[in-house]
């Protein structure tokens, strides 16, 4: 047993591939399992989804009748067709790959039980084996899922920063068509890098200024066509507007003790954004997964009970995370950045990703620091 | 999909048993709920829980274990996972403990009764639910509710410390208002309301359950709890929340009858209540409406009621207006003001 068992927060593996397979048009998505994990996954995801809805009975004789049911009901409306395998088909063993053979259907293992939303996501795209394009020019774009609510946002951002660059997209993994997703570019750049497509050589991540000047200077390289002294002097521009907004926040305030619980890769960003130029004491940082690179600092949180410890332990004057950090510790000024975030509406596409994504999250956490507005995101 | 609708087995379309069970238990504020299955059916139902509680504007988020079942439980049997999370529960001093079983609990046949058997200093109290094996969530909350009554004490006979209300939709968004409409019922008959079972009751209250005149069950469709209830306990009972004017008398009737009350002036008032109701929503009369969702055969008479009081026809071709058996005046004026957007073409 984990020892991570009170108040999970983070999603299981099914929900990860539903969230990966739902971005692309053209592909069917049937849940095979129960209505009750079907109905959480579409609400997570917010895409078209289908599910086998599997009772008691199918557990006992076999489901394969009404899977064989679902796959036909949707031939035909789609070009191809993903059947993930949830928990009770998986833990009886019963393998309709060999009884219902069909060229344009992909099976994705993926138990609730076998790992969590990124392992999840990875598997989906093992199973759907997208690939580079022969001759396909532009750059993919990586790290988006419906289940964050800065990846629309990041998308949108990671497009204007490349067009600025002079260079085209190619493939957005994932929210595109399936033909894109096997006529991808050959470069890729992160806009989260906790679920990469693989698909490509990767430029780099688009978190924080540092990591944004690195890639473009790698794309540079890699790309006859990029001109990337108009997104350097953006760049710049935006650090000193983030400069001059920190001095002067630091004229009237201390730097916040700040506590993050992200994902690795968005805490890592943060973190980072916040030492840099807000002198800040990152005195916590839980990470919802387990993170796919070193980490100076900052450990495992995926349940309200670690999160809560943690919280009380580190004493934070500023609080980064979900509603649900939120909801522990009311009384702290907080930014949202992690799913999930109730209790507020959020109707603009924000990114965390690019310019943009630096400067949205600096003025969220200036004036929630500085007492202005403890809920802005 | 829908691909192959069973109207005998429509609880496959519901939501999660699971989840019908912690919408009861987790309404227990010193008790612990642990999820017998992978963290992922936690993790989904911790999200709604929260959620729902977002809405509600109280953002404390119940606690809820997971026995956190991997690929070696799966293969092993999960029954000391369970043993674990339930010593773990203990450390954190709870009142009762609600251990509820998955469908991947279910699969692997795991025995939770004889895991919770033992006896601990506090109720360990098995739901036996195995997710989506058992039926769905009304399944879930039935289940949930006859499994907690082992934490009701005796019966007085002739009690008459109010009433007690049970099974009330703790997830539905109006689930307070709704109460309010019930409670402002009661009060015009000075009834006090005595147990509300189960919604944020300490299992202390629970004790008091035996102490109430009348048992009045917020929905009873099958009549399972209230035959349960009238088995075990023997307190008469009213099934149903009022929706729509004669639905609200009759209750005041039937109440003064029980408690052998004059309610004559509550009855008066509450006439005169919807009166004025129906003359802030005059500007629909004439409307034709057709209701989405359709209202159940139960519901349809208590619809039909509804719409004639307010001048307001049903038709099938009229454009739909949201259904939702509003309960009281309260529930019937959120309900006609989306009725008055829908007509203005909101």
């Amino acid at each position: 047993m984990d020892t991570e068992c009170g108040n999970p927060v983070w999603p299981c593996a099914m929900a990860g591939a539903a969230a990966c397979l739902s971005g692309f048009d053209g592909l069917g998505v049937i849940l095979h399992g129960s209505s009750g994990c079907y109905y959480f996954t579409r609400s997570l995801v917010q895409a078209p989804l289908y599910c086998t809805y599997l009772g008691g009975e199918e557990a006992i004789f076999g489901t394969e009748e009404r899977l064989r049911a679902t796959i036909n009901a949707l031939k035909g409306r789609y070009e191809m067709i993903a059947v993930l395998l949830m928990c009770v088909p998986s833990i009886i063993g019963e393998d309709c790959r060999e009884t219902l053979p069909c060229s344009d259907v992909i099976w994705v293992d993926v138990p609730g039980y076998a790992g969590q939303l990124e392992e999840g996501y990875a598997s989906a795209l093992e199973a759907l084996a997208p690939r580079v394009g022969e001759g396909v020019s532009g750059v993919n774009i990586d790290g988006i899922a419906g289940t964050d609510r800065f990846s629309r946002g990041n998308a949108r951002e990671a497009e204007r920063l490349l067009r600025k660059a002079g260079l085209s997209v190619a493939t957005r993994f994932c929210d595109t068509t399936l033909h894109a997703a096997y006529h991808a570019g050959a470069v890729t750049v992160e806009t989260n890098p906790d679920i990469q497509s693989g698909v490509g050589t990767s430029a780099g991540s688009l978190l924080g200024l540092e990591n944004l000047k690195a890639t473009m200077r790698h794309l540079e390289s890699c790309c006859s066509t990029a001109d990337i002294d108009p997104v350097l002097r953006e760049i710049e521009a935006t650090e000193e507007a983030v400069v001059r907004a920190c001095d002067r926040f630091l004229q009237h305030n201390d730097p916040p003790a700040t506590a993050i619980f992200s994902t690795a890769s968005y805490a890592h960003f943060m973190a980072g954004l916040l030492a840099t130029y807000l002198d800040a004491d990152i005195v916590a940082v839980g990470t919802r997964n387990e993170p796919g690179f070193p980490m100076a600092f900052g450990r495992r949180a995926a349940s309200l009970d670690t999160i809560g410890a943690m919280i009380e332990e580190s004493s934070p004057a500023l609080l980064i995370g979900s509603s649900y950090e939120h909801a522990l510790a009311p009384g702290i000024p907080f930014v949202g950045m992690t799913y999930p975030l109730r209790g507020q509406y959020m109707l603009q596409h924000r990114a965390l990703a690019g310019t943009e994504g630096v400067l949205g999250i600096m003025e969220a956490v200036l004036n929630a620091a500085g007492g202005r507005s403890c809920h802005r995101i | 999909m829908n691909s192959k609708i069973s109207l005998s087995n429509t609880c496959r379309y519901e939501g999660c048993t699971v989840t019908g069970a912690l919408a009861v238990t987790a309404f227990v504020p010193d008790g612990i709920s642990i999820v017998h299955g992978p963290s992922g059916c936690t993790q989904h139902n911790v999200s709604l829980l929260h959620s729902t509680l977002m809405q509600h504007e109280k953002p404390s988020i119940p606690r809820i274990m997971t026995t956190a079942l991997g690929e070696r439980e799966i293969i092993f049997g999960g029954e000391s996972a369970l043993e674990k999370a339930i010593g773990i529960a203990l450390e954190r001093s709870p009142h009762a403990i609600f251990v509820i079983s998955t469908c991947v609990a279910g699969t692997i046949g795991d025995d939770i009764n004889a895991v919770c058997a033992p006896e601990r200093d506090v109720p360990v109290i098995p739901i036996d639910c195995a997710g989506f094996l058992n039926g769905g969530f009304r399944q879930g909350f039935v289940s949930a509710l006859i499994g907690l009554s082992t934490l009701i004490g005796p019966c007085a006979p002739g009690g008459d410390a109010g009433v007690n209300i049970i099974g009330e939709r703790n997830l539905e968004v109006d689930a307070e208002q709704n109460f309010a409409e019930v409670e402002r019922i009661l009060a015009s008959l000075d009834i006090p309301v005595n147990v509300r079972y189960v919604r944020n009751a300490a299992t202390a209250d629970m004790k008091r359950f035996g102490n109430a005149g009348l048992n009045l069950f917020r929905e009873d469709p099958g009549g399972l709890l209230s035959r349960f209830f009238a088995q075990n306990f023997s307190l008469p009972a009213i099934c149903g929340y009022p929706t729509g004017p004669q639905a609200a008398l009759d209750l005041i009737s039937r109440l003064g009858a029980i408690y052998k009350t004059d309610c004559r002036e509550a009855l008066r008032e509450e006439e005169a209540a919807w009166e004025a109701l129906a003359d802030d929503f005059s500007d629909l009369r004439g409307l034709a409406v057709s209701l989405a969702p359709d209202p159940s055969p139960a519901d349809g008479r208590a619809a039909r009621d509804f719409t004639e009081y307010f001048g307001i026809a049903l038709s099938r071709n009229a454009p739909a207006v949201p259904w939702s058996d509003p309960v009281g005046i309260g529930g019937a004026r959120r309900l006609l003001r989306q009725w008055r957007r829908r007509a203005h073409g909101y």
